[in-house]
């Protein structure tokens, strides 16, 4: 791999991103009310209520991970919470990837890129290295806006910050890798669309069942293993068995 | 004997769908040579160009590109030492002409984009996104890529398909111009424009090699032909070129006869003047690459 072409190609990539208006509205109007209004909701919500509504049927739960929450605000920092924030991290590569990638491939812009001297392989990376930069600029500070109310209400102490970023980190690997596999398969965006909804669900009802299964501090880290887990199953096989001249097919 | 600029080397390409695009294909084209590349749908030209470019691998068998094997060590050098013009690719909404040049430029680590911008004339058109230039812009972009780095080798994809005639012509000229003292392979369904731009023929035929000669040599595989013309009606005139044992077709007006002028026609044109018969045309008619293609392909391609 050429480290100057990916560099170079991560450069256009970025460019041509900022430029497409719905590409970063989806990039950031999703992953706003996922991982920003949504917990800050819950919690203000929770403060305003003043009391642990419904908390006592979901400690009836035989599961560890959800009975062992005797606070409500506990219960939203320990699995709402990482849930949001692993929601966000799966949703938002899949769907910069979809226009990134896809889209190139659709409208056949591919092959200007292909007769330059690089390779495929440097192509497919300097496009995903490009959806991490995005997803990370649009998520961290999210991350920190909340992360920030939970330190300063009290909520959390600096523990949480681990906690929560281990998974928001997992899922967007995994959702990269998984990203990689659905752009050598689909050929268009309704593909990608079908391909991203078969993917995303059972790795979202997977971190939900972790996240309520397992007990204590360790949740997060062993929902954080499972995705690292999968998107590791999913480069595999995009690069083993699907290949890079999928995409040229 | 110097190393091939591209050579296949009983290169097979099957793809996952079983289509075997290639079939243990062997030719290669000399460093300077102008070979065009040609074959009906189907018959692998795209395959053999985009194994060339690195895009896929073959199967079985080797391919080389300026003396390296395609994806081995070196590759990528010799690989920026090669201008490529693909097929009718799409084009950027969102990337201006000036941006496609430079990251071009910085790709291949070097090059004089002020030059190739003069030499086709994008001036006024830097600033416009690829998508919104005219057909022949967009063609004049990606050529002008193809050539930043003053490349040895350029692989031209159905460089033309698509465009208006006069659009097409004025890349012509232009590849004419850059062709000049380039190895050069032209994959193109057009054979005006292979007979045009290049001296040396390739054909594929089902993912097989049909043929691979100089132009000069593929003609001489034509029986000779001369045109005749004669005041009489065409009928007549051939009438009396077959009672001399000479094979004649009528065509356009005139009369086409198997015969080498050099050789046979200040006989036959005597004793069809003395026979009273007004000849008052009579030229060499050099077979075109459409007929010798035919020729060589067969008339239903098979």
């Amino acid at each position: 791999m050429n480290r100057a072409a990916i560099a170079t190609l991560l450069g256009k990539e970025l460019r041509q991103t900022g430029r497409n208006r719905s590409a970063m509205l989806t990039a950031t109007l999703l992953p706003l009310l996922i991982m920003l209004v949504a917990p800050l909701g819950a919690l203000v919500q929770l403060r305003l209520a003043g009391g642990a509504r419904g908390l006592e049927q979901l400690q009836a739960v035989p599961l560890t991970g959800l009975s062992s929450l005797a606070d409500p605000e506990q219960l939203l920092v320990q699995f709402m919470y990482p849930l949001f924030f692993t929601l966000g991290g799966l949703m938002l590569p899949s769907l910069t990837t979809t226009y990134a990638i896809v889209a190139e491939r659709e409208r056949r812009s591919l092959e200007l890129l292909i007769a330059l001297p690089v390779t495929v392989g440097e192509i497919l990376l300097a496009k995903l290295l490009a959806v991490l930069v995005v997803s990370l600029i649009v998520v961290l500070p999210l991350f920190a806006i909340v992360v920030s109310a939970l330190l300063v209400l009290g909520v959390a102490d600096a523990t949480a910050i681990p906690y929560l970023l281990l998974p928001l980190v997992a899922a967007l690997a995994c959702s990269t890798c998984v990203a990689l596999l659905i752009t050598l398969l689909a050929r268009d965006f309704r593909t990608a669309n079908n391909l991203n909804g078969a993917l995303f669900v059972p790795l979202l009802l997977l971190s939900m069942a972790t996240l309520a299964a397992v007990g204590g501090p360790g949740r997060t880290a062993v929902l954080s293993a499972l995705l690292l887990a999968a998107g590791l199953v999913a480069l595999a096989v995009a690069i083993r068995w699907v290949t890079f001249e999928r995409y040229l097919e | 004997m110097s190393e091939a600029a591209l050579a296949f080397e009983a290169a097979s390409k099957r793809y996952r769908n079983g289509t075997l695009a290639l079939d243990r294909v062997s030719w290669a084209i000399a460093p300077g040579a102008k070979a065009c590349l040609l074959g009906p749908n189907g018959a692998g030209k795209s395959t053999a160009i985009r194994l060339l470019e690195g895009a896929i691998a073959p199967t079985a068998g080797r391919v080389t590109l300026l003396g390296t094997p395609v994806g081995g060590a070196g590759y990528a050098t010799a690989r920026r030492r090669t201008g490529i013009v693909p097929q009718s690719a799409g084009m950027y909404a969102d990337l201006t002409t000036h941006e496609y040049l430079e990251l071009s430029r910085r790709l291949y680590g070097r090059g004089d984009l002020d030059d190739v911008v003069e030499v086709f004339g994008l001036g006024p058109h830097l600033a416009t996104t690829l998508a919104h230039l005219s057909g022949g812009f967009q063609r004049r972009a990606v050529l002008a890529a193809a050539l930043l780095s003053e490349p040895e080798l350029l692989l031209l994809d159905e460089p033309t398909v698509g465009l208006d005639p006069v659009a097409a012509h004025e890349l012509h000229d232009f590849l004419r111009r850059v062709m000049a003292g380039r190895t050069t392979l032209l994959s193109t369904h057009d054979l005006a424009e292979a007979e045009a731009l290049c001296d040396e023929v390739v054909i594929l035929l089902r993912g097989t090699v049909r043929l691979h000669q100089p132009l000069a040599a593929l003609r001489e595989r034509v029986a000779p032909r001369t045109r005749l013309v004669a005041r009489q009606p065409v009928e007549m005139l051939a009438a009396a070129v077959r009672a001399r044992g000479l094979a004649a077709t009528v065509q356009d007006g005139g009369v086409l006869v198997t015969l080498d002028a050099k050789a046979g026609a200040p006989a036959l044109l005597r004793a069809l003047l003395a026979d009273a018969v007004d000849v008052y045309e009579c030229r060499p008619i050099q077979p075109t690459l459409e007929e010798l293609f035919l020729d060589a392909v067969g008339e239903g391609g098979s």
